[in-house]
């Protein structure tokens, strides 16, 4: 398993599961900050072949260049066509609640489980 | 002459191609963008939302503290440390006599509301001239005049004085509630106020501080009050030279405190001459000593018919006060 620091968060890539586990609050300064998780998620979606699990139920804040990073990254694989995406919600916390269903906007293939 | 039109290498496609994957990336950015912006507004409405709950808590917050404490806290600093300074204060004491006896006799709901009654009814005096309620310590108050606001000795030790005797005369209407409720003695409170250098600020650990006052005047303050009788205000030769004219005390008697090496001369506050609510003569003042009469020049030429009138008032009061002091 592999895992990112970000700030108040730990992003963990579990590579049998092939799943992106997103704890804490992720409240980065900017996208310059943001790099890294960037750069963590396109090297985790490479070794993942199939479907690739976004787990954000445990992420308790995410902020706008957050958000952003997660929705560039899944236009990236949408222009690719993969690994697919599925997204799981927590419906208690309320950025959750909306943010989350625009994924599936940004790419109709995305699933989202909340 | 080419033909490109059908094609599928050629240019024309080739645009058509880009054009698709340009148009597809505007959709991409559009929805991005649509979807940072949401999320931007559930954020900020979350935020918006806490922020109304740490009002609300905020406002609770103010019951509890003196308003020059909350607006320090909530206003300027938005910090309350651990540091403290030297400072020159009025410091004010009171306690209900007999309170022991009272509430060993008394239905503990009854004593709760009536004690809370009469604390609300004394804080509310004490904030009106802007005192800084240290503590309640159980019947007792505790107040101080000159920080974390400081304006002057002189008003501070003016504010408190009246303050006391504001609270002096609402307690004698809070006393027949009393002893209507079945407190035969009814409501008596002393009161002793000293001015003098204290040590102010936070003092406790960083977990749970009180913001306080330390140093022998507090002690000297409580002390007075312990001296005073029921229904009284002692003040000290400190206090007293702060006052203006205005102000009426009588010596009492002097006492030593320990580790002070010269003795202290304690007065009784009795009034205030210039009381500013209406029917209150200016050149008599009643209480329960006697009378103070204010020397009076009449001026037949500059004198005007209200100060007359008051004139002939005041020696009507006095003339009936002196009979009815013969006659017991």
């Amino acid at each position: 398993m592999n895992t990112l620091n970000a700030g108040d968060s730990i992003i963990t890539y579990n590579q049998s599961e092939s799943s992106l586990t997103f704890e804490g609050s992720m409240r980065l300064a900017n996208m310059k900050e943001y790099d890294v998780v960037s750069q963590f998620l396109k090297t985790s979606s490479e070794s993942s072949t199939d479907t690739l699990i976004l787990d954000l139920q445990p992420l308790q804040f995410l902020n706008s260049s957050g958000i952003t990073t997660l929705s560039l990254f899944i236009l990236n694989c949408k222009k690719k066509g993969n690994p697919k995406i599925t997204v799981l919600g927590n419906e208690s916390i309320s950025w959750q609640q909306k943010s989350i269903a625009n994924f599936k906007k940004l790419w109709n293939e995305v699933e989202i489980k909340i | 002459m080419a033909q490109y039109g059908n094609n599928p290498e050629t240019p024309n496609s080739e645009w058509s191609r880009e054009k698709e994957d340009l148009l597809g990336e505007v959709h991409d950015l559009k929805i991005l963008y649509e979807t940072v912006a949401e999320h931007s507004s559930t954020i900020e409405n979350e935020l918006e939302q806490k922020n109304q709950e740490i009002s609300s808590l905020i406002q609770q917050l103010k019951k509890y503290l003196s308003p020059q404490l909350y607006n320090l806290i909530v206003g300027k600093t938005g910090n309350a440390s651990l540091n403290y300074n030297r400072k020159f204060l009025t410091i004010f004491f009171s306690d209900i006599v007999g309170f022991t006896e009272i509430s060993d006799r008394t239905d503990p709901e009854v004593l709760s509301e009536l004690l809370n009654g009469y604390l609300n009814e004394m804080a509310q005096i004490a904030i009106k001239y802007g005192g800084t309620i240290d503590k309640f310590i159980g019947d007792a108050l505790m107040i101080f005049f000159g920080d974390p606001e400081y304006t002057s000795d002189q008003k501070h030790a003016q504010d408190c004085c009246q303050m006391g005797l504001e609270m002096q005369s609402k307690i004698e209407k809070i006393d027949q509630q009393w002893i209507r409720r079945g407190i035969p003695q009814g409501l008596k409170v002393r009161m002793g106020i000293h001015s003098g250098y204290c040590t102010v600020g936070n003092f406790g650990s960083e977990n749970r501080m009180d913001y306080t006052i330390i140093g022998g005047n507090v002690n000297i303050a409580s002390r007075l009050e312990s001296l005073a009788g029921p229904k009284s205000i002692f003040i000290s030769s400190v206090t007293k030279n702060l006052l203006s004219q205005d102000f009426i005390s009588h010596f009492n008697q002097t006492f030593q405190v320990k580790g002070i090496h010269y003795p202290i001369e304690v007065f009784e506050l009795l009034g205030y001459k210039k009381v500013k609510h209406p029917g209150t003569n200016p050149y008599l003042l009643i209480n329960r000593h006697g009378f103070v009469f204010e020397k009076i020049i009449f001026d037949n030429a500059s004198s005007n018919p209200e100060k007359l009138k008051q004139i002939e008032k005041a020696l009507k009061s006095l003339l009936s006060h002196i009979e009815k002091y013969n006659s017991v």
